[in-house]
């Protein structure tokens, strides 16, 4: 398990990108709400760090993300043209 | 009157007029507003006007033997306030940015106005969307319509409550952790998160662009139908719409379930589940197996577990983003724990969030390949826990709060992350005489295969609009 970042650490990016944290009790929350989110990505890439370097590379594209969705729907259909005559 | 489709089918024969339908839900829009705080703004003048104009062109259309135009023509909805209607500002349920009059719709709202809906006005929501339990330091909370003491859900509070309270027919929301399917479940309506991309959401607020999406909350799962043929299909605007091919949701509707297999996760969505809950779930299972379905119990990929997690590093990150500007110049705007929700993208380093949208891909390969291979729908709860009251999950209810809200998108989340279609369907009443929403999720723009799950599960547990909001 990562550890969250640390008040005084979250306090200089908020100081570096000028988003402001009122104070370290902010600081922490942000960084125990972070956290989580941080570690589930962590523990993702460890459990398929079989996953190559050249797939990153190469293959995975977030871009591609709605045309996978595409790929994965059932059957291919024809557009039933009075779905047009509903509007 | 029973839902949206009833409503147009009475007005096409000249049974209803839209002035008579539109005055009654002014009536009761204001007495949800007193009770529930559900919407931000009734605009009587403006739809009383837009019924008289309904009203002349369907006169017209039956004096000339014609078919009027519009699916929805006359009939009462309004919309969480987050979609720009031209000349309207969009509040977002917030004070931080100065009221500006929008220069242009948002592509869903000119389509429901080109299919001749009557806008009611505009429902109240989680400030920016960033909330799951419809509190509003700045609006008011927005109070369940079964049990003001009890939590509406968010962020589509308003959307669910105006719905479940009879004061309009349907209304849309927004969906990026289950924002639509946790009102929808805690108020006893549909509502649908469809896949992402088959709504453009052009002129709609953004909370997270590569999560978000819209999607309808109505009492049928026909109106759901009706209204996602009238929203559905790309703009040419946003670039996340897919122009694939859709089918006409209103016949596919109904075609019951015979012969479709019923997912049965046999880990992590069971885990934690309240008993009255399980109950219901059960339930719904046997009345889907009694009308032809097969249940199939399975395992769903592992990883499952950590999306709600993966989604909130995409989420968190993006919505800091998007909100830096008003974060550095109008931070005391914001209330302390909207402003706190949209700083925590603070924490996610860059290389993470990307990394997130990266896995996003195998994983939903993974997902639809294991899961959608054995079954055609999967169901799940919306809810897994008994809606909590408002002093639970208030701002100051200490530690046990965040175990809550993490409970609340527990099992909505994750199909966010995913992308995938999901429906909350009402699957009975606690014991409390509250809600219970069960979830149905499919492969990539299978709702009409959700629709007809919907519908099934409606006919035959059917479940009334609450006493306490209409009567």
């Amino acid at each position: 398990m990562s550890e969250p970042l640390s008040p005084p650490a979250l306090m200089e990016l908020s100081s570096l990108s000028g988003i402001p944290v009122d104070d370290a009790a902010m600081a922490e929350r942000i960084a125990a709400g972070a956290a989580a989110a941080v570690e589930a990505v962590r523990s993702l890439a460890v459990a398929h760090n079989e996953v190559a370097l050249d797939q990153w590379l190469f293959e995975l594209e977030p871009s591609g993300y709605l045309a996978l969705l595409e790929q994965l729907a059932e059957e291919p259909l024809v557009q039933d043209p009075l779905v047009e005559d509903a509007r | 009157m029973r839902d949206l489709c009833e409503a147009v089918d009475g007005l096409r024969e000249g049974r209803l007029q839209s002035a008579e339908l539109v005055r009654e839900a002014i009536a009761r829009a204001r007495l949800a507003q007193l009770r529930h705080n559900c919407f931000v703004q009734i605009d009587a003048e403006g739809a009383m006007a837009a019924a008289e104009m309904a009203d002349a062109l369907l006169q017209g259309c039956a004096r000339e033997g014609v078919r009027p135009p519009g699916a929805l023509l006359g009939v009462p909805l309004a919309h969480k306030d987050m979609f720009e209607r031209e000349g309207r500002p969009t509040s977002c349920a917030s004070k931080v940015r100065e009221p500006r009059a929008a220069r242009g719709s948002a592509t869903v709202i000119s389509r429901l106005d080109l299919a001749g809906a009557v806008d009611l006005g505009t429902l109240n929501m989680a400030e920016f969307a960033l909330g799951a339990t419809g509190h509003n330091a700045t609006m008011g909370d927005c109070r369940n319509a079964w049990d003001p003491q009890f939590i509406s859900g968010g962020s589509s509070s308003g959307s669910a409550v105006a719905v479940a309270s009879g004061a309009v027919f349907a209304s849309l929301g927004s969906d990026t952790g289950g924002s639509v399917r946790i009102p929808a479940s805690a108020n006893g309506v549909i509502g649908l998160k469809p896949t992402y991309g088959l709504i453009p959401r052009t002129g709609s607020m953004k909370l997270s662009p590569s999560i978000d999406v819209i999607g309808p909350m109505a009492r049928s799962a026909r109106d759901i139908a009706l209204l996602l043929e009238v929203l559905a299909g790309a703009d040419g605007l946003d670039a996340c719409s897919s122009s694939r091919p859709r089918p006409r949701y209103t016949q596919q509707i109904s075609r019951g379930v015979e012969g479709l297999r019923i997912g049965v996760p046999r880990n992590y969505f069971p885990v934690g589940v309240a008993p009255s809950i399980r109950s219901a779930m059960e339930a719904s299972l046997g009345l889907l197996e009694r009308a032809g379905a097969t249940l199939v119990p399975l395992d769903v990929p592992q990883e499952v577990a950590a999306m709600a997690e993966l989604s909130r590093a995409v989420v968190y990150a993006e919505a800091t983003a998007l909100h830096a500007a008003g974060l550095r110049n109008m931070g005391s705007r914001y209330t302390p724990q909207v402003r706190l929700r949209a700083s925590t993208g603070l924490g996610i380093p860059a290389p993470v969030y990307l990394e997130a949208l990266h896995w996003r891909l195998p994983v939903l390969r993974r997902f639809v390949e294991q899961v959608f291979s054995r079954c055609d729908v999967l169901q799940t709860p919306t809810i897994p826990i008994p809606v909590p009251r408002r002093d639970e999950t208030d701002v100051g209810a200490g530690p046990a709060l965040w175990e809550l809200l993490a409970q609340l998108v527990r099992c909505t989340a994750p199909f966010n992350y995913l992308g995938l279609p999901a429906i909350s369907v009402p699957a009975g009443l606690d014991g409390r005489g509250l809600p219970i929403g069960a979830q149905y999720v499919a492969r990539p723009f299978a709702e009409a295969v959700l629709l007809r799950v919907a519908a099934v599960q409606q006919r035959e547990a059917p479940l009334p609009l609450p006493v306490r909001a209409t009567s």
